[in-house]
């Protein structure tokens, strides 16, 4: 049986050291990066078994790193290591599609029991990708050659959209993706947000369309 | 007791007030009017008679001649006919008229009333001399009577005229004071429960749209002031956070199995260092409550905090091959050396971070305060980072063995916004930011 591969994005020298040191202790196989394009490369080059990300990236911010990593068709499970102990953060980190959620300062032990729990039941199998890649470093999706600047609401909305490509994504799943946990939003202005993403993605050639699922909510392609 | 009444009470009492005057005058005008014209009216009517009475009068030799007695029956209007102050004629009616008639031959004519009785004499003149009069009496209680129904009739209509008013302009308030209670009641519910709405009433033409667009005025500096209070708090949780998640790792870490000596004093190491960077935090937390509440006074040379603070950056200037500059001088700051310090060295950090050879810090004055300009060659901060810059994850980085303070960006601005001064981000090429302290 090989190593579970874990891939950490954490921007603290010290603490990324002490936590890749702690799993490789614990018999887990650890790459890590600082910054969040550092991850997405490191994604690319090998599947892994699970990630922790901080939310506070140099780079970006690390739910919308998420949010590429599931639009780019990674399946695998996410653990949210962040200081950001408020209840609208930790909700919008499971909306952002983590699994987990564990706040600075944190047990070691439990880190390592939950990372374990995550990889013991696995994600499900990789999805297909749409080809439409998100950017949470610059909020833009890119399709091919071509690419639009998103803003960070449609950042989310988009992120959600197609890390669940072919999958009819409810309206209030939207909403807890789109706006922080609390805010009043009302349907229109979701469905506004929708039509304003349909016109942006026109500018992309042959990228996938959203479609009405009326009363339920939108899917991508 | 006049102050605690509603707008709408005292706008419905004026306008009621108002509306009363103006049908107090109308009324009295309307009678006034209709008084005199009744009166001429009667004497009218009483002069036709005389003159009627008159025609019938023949003047032979200097005396007046009756043809024929006046017809008393036929006529509701008696009749005097008087030769010098002698009564030729009278009707016998009544005796305090007969008394009244012959005191009025006796003067130059006109009209008098007796009771409701009017009394109207008219000269009788045969060349150029006076022969005599003739009095007609026409009874007044018609036109009292007429007067009387006007009056009445004219107060009840202004009191229903009145009543019509104020319902009216109570309608009209509630309606144009609606809106007002409405905003009132939406700005509440919002700035409780959705800091994100807003009237949004677009340029204001009427009270109505400046209530509204002051009132989102007033909406979004409430929605600053709470996201400001939340990213301070997100950033001095995550100031407090990562040192204590380091040395909780780290310590679990150690604990978890044996290890060699070499192993345990490197943790305990890791520990201190942390340890002395929490504390450093929590000065700095303090600092800012005792300088905006007004504790803390001092001064110094803008050069020297300068200077301190570039010092804690030197290690990490030379392991990037950054040349590290200090220039300018200025008068003395309104900042002690610690607090300047503090505030100037997480600006520094990240300039040497981001630079590729050069970071400068240029010292000015500027009025009545010190400026700290803190370049470096880097790539800068885009017009779209520049506002978020103190609220996203642009931290100075530690460097590892210095017990710097490490602050954010976001507690280094509050610390120089409680010290009367404050810290932008200026655009251009390469990271450009300046703190401003007041000066002594």
């Amino acid at each position: 049986v090989s190593e579970p591969l874990i891939l950490i994005a954490e921007d603290d020298d010290e603490l990324r050291g002490l936590v890749v040191r702690g799993l490789r202790e614990e018999g887990f196989a650890v790459a890590a990066s600082a910054t969040a394009a550092g991850l997405q490369q490191l994604a690319e080059r090998r599947q892994p078994d699970a990630l922790i990300l901080d939310i506070g990236l140099p780079d970006a911010d690390g739910r919308d790193l998420c949010q590429a990593l599931r639009a780019r068709g990674l399946n695998v499970p996410v653990l949210f290591l962040t200081a950001r102990d408020a209840l609208p953060d930790r909700l919008s980190g499971f909306a952002a599609g983590g699994d987990d959620y564990l706040i600075k300062p944190f047990s070691f032990d439990e880190l390592v029991a939950r990372l374990r729990a995550q990889v013991r039941r696995g994600g499900p199998e990789p999805r297909d990708a749409s080809g439409l890649i998100v950017d949470p470093s610059t909020h833009s999706a890119r399709f091919g050659e071509e690419s639009v600047t998103l803003t960070p609401t449609e950042y989310r909305l988009l992120g959600l959209l197609v890390g669940r490509a072919g999958e009819t994504v409810r309206r209030r799943e939207l909403i807890q993706a789109g706006w922080p946990h609390g805010a009043i939003v009302h349907e229109n202005t979701l469905d506004a947000y929708l039509a304003r993403l349909r016109r942006k993605l026109r500018q992309l050639p042959d990228a996938p369309g959203i479609t009405t699922a009326h009363g339920v909510g939108y899917t991508l392609g | 007791m006049s102050g605690r009444r509603g707008i709408r009470t005292r706008l419905l009492l004026a306008s009621g007030v108002a509306v009363a005057a103006a049908l107090v005058v109308l009324v009295v005008a309307f009678n006034l009017v209709l008084r005199h014209e009744l009166s001429a009216s009667a004497n009218d009517r009483a002069r036709a008679r005389a003159t009627a009475e008159l025609s019938a009068l023949t003047v032979r030799g200097g005396s007046i001649q009756l043809e024929e007695a006046p017809d008393a029956a036929a006529v509701d209007v008696p009749v005097w006919i008087f030769s010098g102050a002698t009564a030729v004629e009278s009707p016998r009616v009544v005796e305090s008229l007969d008394l009244a008639a012959a005191g009025l031959a006796s003067s130059d004519g006109g009209a008098r009333d007796v009771g409701d009785t009017r009394l109207y004499a008219v000269p009788v003149v045969s060349n150029g001399r006076r022969l005599g009069t003739v009095v007609a009496a026409v009874s007044l209680a018609a036109y009292d009577d007429t007067a009387q129904t006007a009056l009445v009739g004219s107060l009840a209509l202004a009191v229903a005229l009145l009543a019509v008013s104020l319902l009216a302009a109570r309608w009209i308030l509630s309606r144009a004071l609606a809106p007002v209670a409405e905003m009132t009641s939406a700005a509440a519910i919002w700035s409780e429960h959705d800091l994100e709405r807003r009237f949004a009433a677009g340029q204001p033409h009427d009270e109505l749209g400046q209530l509204a667009s002051t009132l989102d005025g007033l909406l979004d500096r409430i929605a600053d002031a709470l996201r400001r209070e939340q990213l301070l708090t997100a950033e001095i949780s995550h100031e407090l956070r990562t040192p204590l998640a380091r040395i909780v790792a780290e310590t679990d870490l150690a604990l978890r199995r044996p290890r060699d000596t070499a192993a345990y004093l490197e943790a305990l190491a890791t520990v201190r260092r942390n340890a002395e960077q929490l504390t450093g935090v929590m000065d700095t937390l303090l600092e800012a409550a005792r300088t905006s509440s007004g504790q803390r006074r001092g001064s110094a040379d803008p050069l020297a905090v300068a200077d301190r603070a570039a010092a804690h950056c030197r290690r990490l200037a030379a392991d990037r091959g950054i040349e590290l500059t200090v220039s300018g001088s200025a008068a003395r700051v309104a900042v002690d050396v610690d607090l300047g310090e503090r505030i100037l060295q997480p600006l520094i950090e990240n300039a040497c971070r981001f630079a590729r050879t050069l970071a400068n810090v240029q010292i000015a004055r500027n009025g009545a305060s010190v400026t700290f300009a803190v370049t470096d060659d880097g790539d800068g901060v885009s017009d779209l980072q520049r506002s978020s810059i103190f609220e996203r994850g642009v931290r100075g980085d530690r460097v590892d063995g210095d017990s710097g303070a490490g602050l954010g960006l976001a507690l280094a601005r509050r610390l120089a916004r409680s010290a009367g001064g404050d810290i932008t981000a200026e655009p251009g090429r390469g990271g450009h930011f300046v703190v401003t302290l007041p000066s002594v």
